[in-house]
């Protein structure tokens, strides 16, 4: 059967439609159950849809006057964004069910899905902006949904506003290329560059549109607002958007960097943007494991420990080189980084989710000893973090190594260097939240711990796809090499 | 010449390949075993410790029938990485993976009375188990990145074990101690592997190891065979503790008892020389001796001091066991055949005696109460089984003929005087370093072995007899430390012990270079006969470690003297100055960028859009074009005006007058449109200067009227950022609107009257050209009028349901 090649973005943007309609009809019932099961579906029934379509092999599909583009890498992505929209979405029926205004949670995570599929087919820039901004918008709202929580309102403020500055510079940069270049699609502009007379103006717009990518992606220099969006959101919220939405901002990068500014012609210019993302990987990484270092706060450490694995999925960029088959490879690393991170960083923030749940605290001691009383949770956090950090329990631990051996094939052997000594250094973070689950004596013994069925099950199917990636990765490696291949020799 | 007459699978020379199902069968049984446990332990409780014998049993079994097999067998594992789920058999492997399941049985035999009634059961017999498999994982491993997964998980379930009383601080600092220091090592390792393999061009252990020759020429081409053995060594270093890296292994014996004789002793431990015994037949060379010998010698020496120095018994087994592995890595070192046979050999010998030592200590420690040296003494009347094996053990562990350490100690100092004798100068060294370390070792074992005898001190209480699972697999494991060194003396009498013997010298063969090949399988230990210098200097060591432990408080006196002096000797130091340099700057990164104020978080996001654009104008060698258009006196003055007005909203003492102010800009810059000839354009910056007036009173109103100083550097950093900020944005506005022609401007001045019939350009824009563009416009401004509507209305009417 032939699917219409956008249909997962229809899914979701229908879907969201009408987890409102639901609620103008029955405004007063209650239907949390029913909402999260339509959210959960949707985003399966998306993530689904593009597997078919990968499997089906259609190559690339230009839609809306080039406006837009189907290829693997959308199908890979927009897989991501489902399965993380349905983790979040079982697990906030848990988290959500006694706060107001349900259908409103839901239906911003169905646009804010839909946002990031169209930003994974985004062909033009203007379609990436108004894909970007139909992610962000969401995503303050949601930041901001515990409303009468001070913590929640302020995270939301921020992210608004420091996302409204971001926006402002991504714009700019676009009307500087666009003055550079007097196009907006992809192909036309990689057509453009090529010996373009504007070089100046080009080069500053090239260079805004990373900074307006790294708002999105939490990368440095715009990586400010995330531990506080983050610590201060509902706990699968923050999941949400440290998992899905930083890899629609990855996505966007890599089709704006391998489709429309071609590295050989800007090669040629004299901008080498591959060395900026090469220093923003750097300065990314080691900053955001640095300051998780020391947190006491654990869904605080998980915020800065997600700006460190941007830095490492940025190696995706900054390590192109010009061989095909090498360039194939070191995208595709940071395309099944970004896979493999979207479910272990999902189910990791959703364990926070539990705790807060339980109501144990927020800080390491409040976590003490959380083993004794709930050991599958803490099992499953366990392995989600020791995946994160890089070894071998979990798929993660594949695709940092093929990361660090696509920058070290490229030449940036300094910058694995930097990897890898970024990833011990993780562990040193990482293994303090296990050490204080696992190894820590509790405050108060033989507590009876709820087990809410929601939470439970997206953890787990977290933890087990986490597992399952490290003993089978290769069903993710070879669609993720697809999905490159299909950006990098397009 | 009488010899057993035994059929050994390897002493055939056709050795079949290992059969892939086997080894999967092998490494993941313990894994599905462990997985199992929890369900298991609720079902049989405290007899858990047997199904987990049983499980180590069956995988010993499996060790056993792979015995007669040689060579690698895998299986595709991720293709884009091209790393394949192999693995390898040869005598090495079988060595190990013997001690790490047949240790295994002695020990979760143990635990069943150990454990008995402790809190945490499951947690541990599966993290054992899952120990167990990891090591069976890396002894097997045909390519590098399986024998690195592995190794890492090793060090994982050495954390949770090492971490298992978890009420006590200091268990809880040294499972994390034990696990950075094993993991950050094996990092090391990780790259020192990825480049073994790009020079190489395959991951395969397998295949370097069956062209050794070739493997090495191609490393030394690239130049990196230095490079390699250095970081591959750290690995080594790090997970076989040695000097600097032994501080976490002192520090791990928090962990139960049997987790000590297990990894601490046996097998984890034993995971670094291993690596050493795997690589060796493509490293070994000069700078491989160079490296190793020095490592493996100044670690025994360091460390037998320290456990000189110790105060009981886990902290003395603790650095023996570190000065041990030292004699195994210097071992390695040497090179050709006779270095191999003391480290393969004292692998085994250390296997038997450190292990029963260790369980040994448990006993006492369960059963007497305590573990300080001080407590102790005169154990043999309540514990004579115990003593018993202590006797085999400890003098097996201090060297004394004819127990089994002594062999493999005679052929360390073999191997260090051929070596000093082949090389001169400081080489000679060696041989004495080995004899003074081996003086200490001495000493230690009769201080472990004086708990048992002499007075038996008055605070000491009643002491249990130990119950048979206790008791059994130190005497097992004593019993096979006395065979083999019964062995030495009936081989001196011309009957030796002919599958020990022959065992070694499989696994001998196994760990030769290309050149020492054909060597094997010649391995013999006897009790030597007649003299020569390794006989000396064994006669040396013994009468200095008697005479040491004769005046044992002077030598104490005299250690903890000279660790005061140099206290470096711990190497504690590095370790906290690094996690507390690391705290450290991390607390001050978080304080300096992540303040919680929005101004803070506004200006870096500025910084950053400054230098990324600075970054763009740089490498694109930016030439601002100088030739701005003059302005009239009637623009200069409102221009004036505006700056004037800028200056004063910065100024301004209260919210309101500095909204003023900016409101005055707002408006010079309408005044500058008109004198623009753009009176449309003025007409919407006078509503918007208006609404932005409006909205600013309505919200001053609810901020409070004064927050206090500014402090001077913030608002230098402040003016320095907006004028960053500031140059950017005119550098780019000139540099965007230099380019000439203009030609979007130029299309709409021809094509306005002539397409669209009308004379104002922009209304032509908006309502023809981009009327669509306009139409959505106007209808998202009405679906926001009707929305603000809507919220008014319902704000009368309170909160929705």
């Amino acid at each position: 059967m032939a699917l219409p090649a956008l249909t997962p973005q229809y899914v979701l943007g229908l879907a969201a439609l009408l987890v409102l309609v639901v609620d103008a009809f029955t405004p007063t019932s209650r239907k949390n159950g029913l909402l999260a099961g339509l959210t959960a579906l949707a985003g399966v029934t998306s993530a689904g849809a593009a597997a078919w379509l990968y499997a089906g092999g259609a190559g690339r599909t230009t839609l809306f006057d080039g406006a837009l583009a189907v290829d693997a890498s959308t199908s890979f992505f927009t897989a991501v964004f489902g399965c993380v929209a349905a983790l979040v979405a079982v697990a906030s029926y848990d988290y959500v069910r006694e706060e107001p205004h349900q259908s409103a949670y839901y239906a911003l995570v169905l646009l804010a899905t839909a946002g990031m599929s169209v930003m994974a087919a985004a062909n033009s820039l203007v379609t990436a902006f108004l894909a970007l901004e139909l992610v962000s918008l969401p995503a303050y709202a949601l930041v901001a949904y515990l409303k009468r929580d001070a913590g929640s309102a302020e995270a939301g403020l921020k992210y608004f506003v420091v996302g409204a500055l971001s926006s402002a510079i991504l714009v700019y940069g676009i009307s500087l290329v666009y003055a550079a270049t007097g196009v907006f699609g992809f192909a036309a502009l990689a057509d453009a560059v090529a010996g373009n007379a504007h070089v100046t103006v080009l080069g500053a717009g090239v260079v805004m549109l990373i900074g307006g990518f790294a708002f999105k992606t939490a990368s440095v220099p715009f990586h400010f607002w995330a531990p506080e969006a983050y610590e201060g959101a509902p706990a699968p919220v923050s999941a949400f958007l440290s998992s899905a939405s930083k890899a629609a901002g990855f996505v966007l990068a890599f089709r704006v960097f391998l489709l429309a500014f071609p590295l050989a012609a800007f090669e040629a210019l004299g901008i080498p943007w591959t060395l900026v993302f090469a220093v923003l990987a750097v300065v990314t990484m080691t900053l955001g494991n640095v300051a998780a270092a020391t947190q006491t706060n654990v869904k605080r450490m998980l915020a800065y420990s997600s700006i460190g694995h941007a830095g490492y999925a940025l190696i995706g960029l900054a390590a192109l080189s010009g061989p095909t088959s090498s360039d194939v490879a070191v995208v595709g690393a940071s395309f099944s980084h970004l896979f493999v991170y979207g479910f272990t960083n999902t189910g990791a923030f959703l364990v926070v989710a539990l705790a807060e749940r339980w109501g144990v605290g927020r800080t390491f001691e409040d976590y003490a000893g959380l083993a004794r009383s709930a050991p599958v949770a803490s099992a499953v956090l366990a392995v989600l973090l020791f995946s994160l950090a890089g070894l071998p329990v979990g798929g993660g631990f594949w695709t940092k190594y093929a990361l660090f051996l696509g920058a070290v094939q490229s030449g940036l052997w300094w910058l694995a260097a930097v990897g890898v000594v970024n990833s011990a250094l993780s562990l040193f973070y990482y293994s303090r939240l296990v050490k204080a689950v696992w190894v820590d004596a509790p405050d108060e013994t033989g507590v009876a711990r709820e087990r809410p069925t929601g939470i439970y099950a997206a953890v787990v199917v977290a933890a087990v796809v986490t597992v399952a990636l490290l003993v089978a990765p290769d069903v993710v490696f070879s669609w993720a090499d697809a999905a490159a291949r299909a950006l990098v020799s397009a | 010449m009488a010899t057993f007459i035994l059929g050994l699978p390897y002493d055939s020379n056709v050795q079949p390949t290992p059969d892939l199902w086997v080894l999967l069968a092998l490494v993941g049984l313990p894994f599905a075993a462990a997985a199992a446990t929890p369900l298991v332990a609720r079902a049989l409780g405290n007899r858990t410790a047997y199904y987990a014998a049983a499980v180590a049993a069956v995988c010993f079994g499996l060790v056993v029938t792979l015995a007669g097999t040689h060579g690698g067998a895998a299986v595709s594992w991720v293709g884009p990485l091209s790393v394949s789920l192999g693995f390898y058999v040869d005598g090495l492997a079988t060595l190990v993976g013997a001690l790490a399941s047949g240790v295994g049985v002695l020990v979760f035999l143990y635990s069943a009375g150990y454990m008995r009634g402790e809190p945490g059961q499951p947690k541990y017999y599966a993290t054992m188990l899952a120990f167990m498999g990891s090591m069976l994982g890396v002894v097997y491993a045909g390519d590098l990145v399986v024998l690195f997964c592995f190794w890492e998980l090793t060090s994982v379930a050495s954390f949770l074990l090492v971490g298992h009383y978890s009420d006590r601080r200091d268990s809880r600092y040294a499972a994390r101690k034990a696990m950075l220091v094993t993991v950050g090592g094996g990092l090391f390792m990780l790259v020192g592997f990825v480049l073994l393999a790009s020079t190489v061009g395959t991951y395969s252990l397998a295949a370097m190891l069956a062209e050794p020759a070739a493997t090495r020429a191609a490393v030394e081409r690239a130049g990196l065979l230095l490079p390699i053995l250095s970081l591959v060594g750290i690995g080594a270093a790090t997970k076989s503790a040695q000097v600097p890296f032994h501080v976490w292994l002192p520090d791990a014996m928090a962990a139960p008892t049997p987790v000590s004789a297990f990894l601490h002793s046996a097998t984890m431990v034993k995971a670094g020389v291993f690596l050493l015994g795997r690589v060796r037949p493509i490293l070994v060379g000069d700078h491989w001796t160079e490296i190793f010998v020095a490592l493996g010698l100044c670690t025994m020496l360091v460390a037998a001091i320290l456990a000189v120095c110790a105060s009981e018994l886990k902290e003395l087994l603790a650095y023996s066991t570190v000065s041990h592995l030292g004699l195994i890595v210097a071992g390695f070192g040497f090179t050709g055949a006779l270095g191999s046979e003391t480290a393969v050999f004292h692998i085994l010998n250390h296997a038997a005696f450190k292990a029963a030592l260790f369980l040994v200590a448990g006993i006492v420690a369960h059963e007497a109460g305590t573990r300080a040296f001080d407590d102790l003494g005169g154990l043999r009347h309540d514990l004579p089984i115990t003593a018993a094996v202590a006797v085999v053990a400890a003098l097996g562990m201090g060297g004394v003929p004819p127990f089994n350490g002594f062999y493999s100690k005679e052929l360390l100092f073999e191997a260090s005087y051929e070596f000093a004798h082949h090389a001169g100068g400081l080489a000679w060294l060696a041989p004495v370093v080995a004899v003074v370390g081996s003086v200490f070792t001495l000493a230690y074992s009769l201080r472990f072995l004086a708990v048992f005898f002499g007075e038996r001190p008055d605070t000491l209480g009643h002491v249990h007899r130990a119950p048979w699972s206790m008791t059994g697999p130190p005497v097992a494991l004593a019993a096979i430390a006395g065979v083999i060194g019964l062995g030495g003396i009936t081989a001196a009498l011309g009957a030796p012990l002919a599958p020990v013997e022959s065992f070694v010298g499989w696994v001998v063969g196994a760990t030769l270079g290309p050149e020492a090949a054909g060597h094997a399988a010649s391995f013999h230990y006897y009790l030597p006969t007649y003299v020569s210098p390794a006989v000396v200097m064994s006669a040396l060591a013994i009468a200095g470690g008697i005479v040491c432990y004769l005046r044992w408080r002077t030598v104490r006196w005299a250690t903890r003297g000279l660790l005061g002096a140099l206290p470096v000797l711990r190497a504690d130091g590095w370790y906290d100055g690094f996690v507390y340099g690391a705290n450290h700057a991390s607390t001050r990164v978080q304080r300096a960028l992540w303040t919680g104020h929005l101004r803070t978080y506004a200006a870096w996001t500025f910084v950053g859009a400054v230098a990324l654009a600075g970054f763009g104008y740089l490498a694109t060698g930016i030439a601002v074009p100088t030739a701005g258009p003059t302005l009239g006196a009637g623009l200069t003055i409102i221009l004036a005006v505006a700056a004037v007005a800028a200056v004063a909203a910065v100024r301004a003492p209260s919210h309101v007058a500095g909204v003023m102010a900016l409101s005055v800009v707002g408006f010079a810059v309408t005044v500058f449109f008109v004198l623009a000839s753009a009176p449309d354009v003025a007409l919407t910056q006078v509503v918007v200067e208006t609404v932005t007036f409006v909205v600013f009173l309505v919200i001053l109103d609810k901020l409070p009227s004064y927050y206090g100083r500014i402090e001077r550097s913030r608002a230098a950093r402040d003016a320095v950022i907006s004028v960053l900020v500031g140059g950017l944005v005119t550098v780019t506005t000139l540099v965007a609107t230099d380019a000439s022609p203009d030609a979007i401007a130029t299309y709409f001045v021809e094509n306005t009257v002539e397409q669209a019939g009308g004379h104002n350009i922009v209304n032509v824009i908006l309502v023809d050209f981009r009327g669509l563009d306009t139409l959505g416009e106007i209808s998202v401004v009405a679906m926001a009028a009707v929305t603000v509507l809507t919220l008014i209305v319902m704000r009368e009417r309170g909160e929705t349901p």
